[in-house]
């Protein structure tokens, strides 16, 4: 029975892609029913098999064949491995099991958005062969069983990123955007690659079920699992968009919304957490691996909180806010309490999908990006909407009894445990985000609205408001589409279901339900207590954060002008987004390229110049100089035989007297 | 294994179709064409059989074909597969079955370009299939010379340039190749030019190996582009019609890395010792140095070309860690990476027969304008950037595991092309295929149903061997392994 379901989570998505590109053309118009059919079916079966193993029996299950032998005899083994060989399966534990419900229970709703959102576009039948892509990917990613695989499926949802941010690639910096996502990730997947084969070399197995931290102590020095630990950690770095590799994250935007909810919110990048939770024995095997991911993890925040307080594109802002929410379950895990990252991963997945999508409803409607221009447009008077932005919002903002409320306190006790300074840390960033989230709903609730829509600014700053959605989708026309029942429906359900997902989840790990969430996850002795001292501190800065965000956002047409008319040095530093495209593009430009460039140069010049065109005049220039020889004058021939003659003449008369004093 | 010559009748199925093609009127182009292809696709059936009813457990020659030819010289006519050659064997069937489709289109000289097809090909597989060395040289030297016609007759861009350096250069790598056999024939135990006759009667001296070895290692070094002897590649790619540019660098090429296991490896093992390590070093010249270049490049056909010599690098990188895993990676990357840039040059050959042009800059938009063309160019692209799920991947996996294990340096630093690679082929996708339309090629047309085909068996090919890598890995693993002497 669990293989069946296994196979059908793992199967059904990849179905209904393989099924879209089969469709003929005049059948096109079914790929959104085959996506979300491939979608339902998986999400059903992840229910169905959550729900088997409710009582956490028979777990862990392993469901593995061989895939790949090695070699028979590996040479550099001393010992001699009975199986020494590559494998693929299922593995199905409660870690697994909380995963792919949230993977494919989100991605069923996002599936239902997509046809709402998606309807009037051409390409719709590639779009929803992509998104099915995705989902057999990611829910391949999720149930594997050992790190190879997850190797393998990380690498293929990284692919489907890259094509569906890249999915309106007429777009210049759609493709820009894609390739950065995708590269930026090849970076830290190298190291990801070699950590994996260097353990496997070393350790002779990747199954997740092997690698437990005191097995691998008991194995080796701390140095190599601190090489280890961190190798497969920059590879989370870069999924999980942690600094320096978030770069990625904001330009991902330039996909559709839904996408961004589903993959660059909810799902792919926090598979790097998920992968944290996943391979915990490796990371948490060395004390060194769990500081660094606790440092990075911490800048990531505070780097993604502070950019977000400055960006007018809505997307742009829950992308930094992902980005940080990222940096937080990073920092969790750091501390040493995965569950608690877990748990935020799985209440944020569910808030931070609703926020894309309730932007994606904003954008859809009014073809702009941009916060201010949607609040000139009338954005408030969407009441359903702004309702599940407030309702996200406020679970963002970690305000009891708000799904993030408990998930981020975990966190927070976590930290104040570990360490003061990084508890500062996460307090601060908590702060950053209560102004951002405010700050954005307070312009959107106090803006006036402008008489119409032709009134609003002509010249849209290129640097925000970028109308992907309505040059490229919509063609230039601005007609108001008639949205049919259907489409309505597609649009409110999974508004509504998120939303309330979003308070449940948050409610599984409170005493309300027994801390089911995370009995589920760590075992019996997680008790969420509520530290009182820090609900405290918490809701004190959320009262600051709103406060400062009211004072200076409570008249957003005057603070819209005092943010343009300012220069500090701050303001340059969130501007240029801490440098680090500059970093960038300087590496890859001022450094890689060039070197390229040079090698290129001494290609052209150097091996085709001069070893082979040179080699080639030269041979023929000897030819020349032979060809010289046969002159046809006689006098020529008779010098020549002459010259030769007393040559020879001197060699044998000087070899004879060499010859006649050894003699004598 | 007597009985029937098996190995025989594939070598005579381009042979014989050769034959019927001279024979055929010039006119007859569309029979000429069918006779082309029934003669392909009747070595595809041969090589696949084989490889059905070949016995991977078994690691010794099978299928064993023996006629003596000159009997004072030891020049046998002798064919004989193990797991090592019966891949080849196929690979070089699918690439010419494929090539032949792809070469539908062709319009100039159509008897002559099939002609000097088939007989490239029969020179590609006497060289595959046979043990003795002599016949290697012959075999190699057939392969060559159709080559240059095809260059200097169908090519394009600086052809006449290109075709005389691919041939000298393959020329100058035969000569070395054949001056090492000559050797090998002079020592006084062998006088034989029979492969298993030297390897089981002649005891070379480290010395000699260390010599022979280098010897041999340069000349196969040269056909497998070799840095620094990899100049020949890009250019003569480039030049070559379609079909010819994915049979030359679909199979040609693998004739050094195949060489280089089959006769170095295999007869001079401890002078393979003594070079590995520079071969090694070399492998990761290829290997980085072919993806920074490619980085540079503006012509389509040239970024796959630098492509190539970066793919060769890993075949290189495998065998010189003298490892079964390597060995197999190797050769795993021999046949995907046939495989993979034969599905490279069939797509930029469409495009720039549609297009007039392979320039990124003049292109632009063509995923707009042909779906099909750009997704197979795309999904090449994936397979080469190494993408799970491809064959390529598996190669480098192999590779990459027996490199790191042996030159830990090497083999992590080997990885960086991972990088750069996936930084080229994004870039020339965007470039190519994604923006808006290019007005150079407004009228350009999508594939039919007929070029749809080659180019659906090449993607299939290569995502069975990423998906399914031990069906591969089983036929040559016991080969790979007896290779270094291993039971």
């Amino acid at each position: 029975m669990d293989l069946a379901l296994l196979w059908t989570i793992q199967a059904a998505p990849l179905l209904a892609f393989l099924v879209i590109q089969l469709l003929p053309g005049g059948l096109k118009k079914a790929a959104p029913l085959v996506a979300v059919g491939g979608a339902l079916a998986a999400a059903l079966s992840s229910l169905r098999l959550l729900w088997l193993h409710l009582d956490g029996g028979s777990l862990p299950a392993v469901f593995a064949v061989n895939w790949l032998d090695v070699a028979d005899a590996p040479l550099w083994a001393h010992t001699q491995i009975p199986h020494y060989s590559l494998s693929v399966g299922f593995l199905v534990d409660p870690l697994n099991l909380l995963m792919i419900t949230l993977v494919t229970v989100i991605a069923l709703f996002v599936h239902v958005f997509s046809a709402y959102y998606m309807a009037d576009d051409a390409s719709r039948a590639r779009y929803f062969g992509f998104l099915s892509f995705f989902a057999f990917s990611m829910t391949g990613l999720v149930l594997s069983s050992n790190l190879l695989q997850t190797f393998l499926f990380w690498e293929l949802v990284g692919l489907t990123s890259y094509l569906l941010i890249g999915f309106w690639y007429e777009k210049k910096s759609a493709g820009d955007a894609a390739r950065k996502a995708f590269v930026l990730n090849r970076l830290g997947d190298l190291g990801f690659y070699l950590g994996t084969i260097l353990l496997f070399i070393l350790f002779g197995s990747l199954d997740f079920v092997d690698l437990r931290a005191d097995v691998l102590r008991q194995a080796f020095a701390p140095a190599v699992l601190t090489t280890l630990g961190l190798l497969v950690f920059t590879g989370v770095m870069g999924k999980s968009a942690q600094f320096p590799f978030h770069a990625w994250l904001p330009d991902a935007m330039e996909g559709p919304t839904p996408v961004s909810a589903l993959i660059h919110s909810a799902t792919m990048v926090a598979a790097g957490v998920f992968l944290l939770a996943r391979g915990w024995g490796l990371f948490s095997a060395s004390v060194t691996t769990l500081q660094v991911i606790l440092v990075i993890g911490s800048l990531t925040a505070f780097v993604g909180a502070s950019l977000a307080t400055v960006q007018r594109d809505i997307k742009k802002i829950m992308a930094y806010s992902t980005v940080s929410q990222l940096g937080f379950m990073v920092m969790a895990m750091g501390a040493g309490a995965p569950v608690a990252g877990m748990f935020h991963l799985s209440t944020h997945a569910c808030f931070k999908s609703l926020l894309f999508l309730t932007a994606g409803a904003f954008i859809h409607h009014f073809h702009t990006n941009d916060i201010w221009e949607i609040a000139r447009g009338g954005g408030k008077k969407d009441k359903l909407a702004m309702a599940v932005l407030t309702l996200g919002l406020l679970s963002l903002c970690a305000v009891p009894p708000f799904s993030g409320f408990f998930s981020k306190d975990m966190i927070l006790e976590a930290l104040k445990e570990h360490s003061l300074f990084f508890y500062g840390v996460g307090l601060f960033v908590s702060f950053l985000t209560n102004y951002y989230s405010f700050r954005m709903l307070f312009v959107l609730l106090f803006s006036k609205e402008a008489a119409g829509r032709a009134a609003a600014k002509p010249h849209a700053p290129a640097a925000h408001g970028h109308d992907a959605h309505a040059h490229v989708a919509h063609g230039a026309s601005d007609a108001a589409h008639a949205e049919t029942g259907l489409l309505k429906f597609c649009r409110a359900l999974p508004l509504v279901s998120l939303a309330l997902l979003s308070l449940y989840v948050g409610a599984l790990g409170t005493p309300l339900f027994h801390n089911a969430l995370l009995h589920w996850l760590g075992g019996a002795e997680i008790e969420s207590h509520l530290d009182l001292s820090i609900v405290a501190v918490t809701m004190t800065l959320f009262a600051a954060g709103v406060a400062l965000a009211w004072f200076q956002f409570r008249d957003p047409e005057a603070a819209e002008k005092r943010l343009e008319s300012s220069a500090n040095p701050v303001k340059l530093l969130l501007d240029r987004k801490f440098f680090v495209d500059d970093a960038y593009v300087f590496l890859v430009k001022g450094v890689g390229l060039r070197l390229a460039a040079l090698l290129n140069w001494i290609d052209k010049k150097a091996f085709n110049g001069i070893l082979v065109d040179r080699t080639s005049y030269a041979i023929l220039g000897l030819g020349k100089l032979g060809s010289k020889l046969q002159s046809g004058q006689l006098q020529d021939y008779l010098s020549l035989a002459m010259a030769v003659g007393v040559l020879i003449l001197f060699f044998v008369i000087n070899s004879g007297g060499v010859h006649l004093a050894v003699g004598g | 294994m007597s009985g029937f010559p098996i190995l025989t009748s594939i070598l005579l199925c381009p042979v014989v179709g050769l034959g019927l093609i001279l024979l055929t009127p010039r006119r007859q182009e569309t029979l000429i064409k069918w006779i082309s292809l029934v003669a392909a696709a009747a070595t595809v059936a041969l090589t696949g059989w084989l490889c059905f009813h070949f016995n991977a457990a078994d690691p010794s020659f099978q299928w064993v074909e023996n006629v003596e030819w000159v009997k004072a010289y030891g020049i046998n006519y002798s064919n004989a597969v193990d797991g090592l050659n019966v891949t080849m064997l196929l690979l070089t069937a699918i690439v010419i079955f494929c090539g032949i489709l792809v070469s539908w289109s062709v319009t100039y000289r159509v008897k002559d370009f099939f002609a000097n097809m088939l007989f490239l090909v029969s020179g590609v597989f006497g060289v595959f299939m046979t043990t003795n060395l002599f016949f290697f040289f012959l075999f190699y030297e057939v392969a060559v010379i159709p080559m240059y016609l095809l260059i200097v007759i169908w090519g394009s861009t600086n052809k006449q340039y290109a075709a005389m350096k691919l041939t000298l250069y393959l020329l100058f790598g035969s000569a070395l190749m054949f001056a090492g056999f000559l050797f090998m024939y002079s020592l006084p135990e062998a006088r034989t030019f029979d492969l298993l006759a030297i390897k089981q009667n002649v005891h070379f001296t480290l010395q000699q190996q260390n010599v022979l070895f280098l010897g041999l290692f340069l000349g196969f070094g040269v056909l497998a582009a070799c840095f620094p002897f990899h100049v020949w590649s890009p250019d003569g790619h480039v030049a070559a019609p379609t079909a010819a540019s994915m049979l030359h660098a679909g199979v040609l090429m693998k004739l050094g890395g195949f060489g280089i296991l089959r006769v170095g490896v295999y007869l001079l093992p401890d002078g393979a010792r003594t070079w590995a390590p520079l071969i090694a070093g070399l492998a990761l010249c290829n290997i980085v140095y072919g993806a920074m270049v490619a980085t540079q490049q503006r012509d389509l056909k040239y970024i796959i070309g630098f492509s190539s010599v970066s793919h060769m690098g890993i075949v290189l990188l495998g065998i010189a860690t003298l490892s079964p895993t390597g060995f197999n990676g190797a050769v795993f990357q021999m046949f995907s990476h046939g495989v993979m840039t034969a599905l490279f040059f069939a797509c930029v050959g469409f495009i720039y027969d549609g297009c007039h042009t392979r320039m990124l800059d003049e292109l632009g938009g063509l995923s707009k304008q042909a779906p099909k063309i750009s997704a197979f160019f795309i999904i090449a692209g994936l397979c080469g950037l190494g993408l799970p799920g491809m064959g390529s991947f598996v190669a480098e996996l192999l590779v990459t595991i027996a490199a790191v294990s042996r030159y830990p340096v090497i083999g992590a630093v080997s990885v960086v092309a991972l990088l750069v690679t996936a930084y080229y082929v994004l870039t020339a996708v965007q470039k190519a295929f994604y923006g808006p339309v290019n007005h150079h090629h407004h009228d350009f047309k999508d594939i039919g149903a007929l070029q749809f085909i080659p180019r659906a068996i090449l993607v299939g090919v290569l995502i069975y061997l990423g998906l399914f890598p031990q069906v591969f890995i089983g036929l040559i693993s016991a080969s790979t392994r007896a290779l270094l002497g291993g039971g």
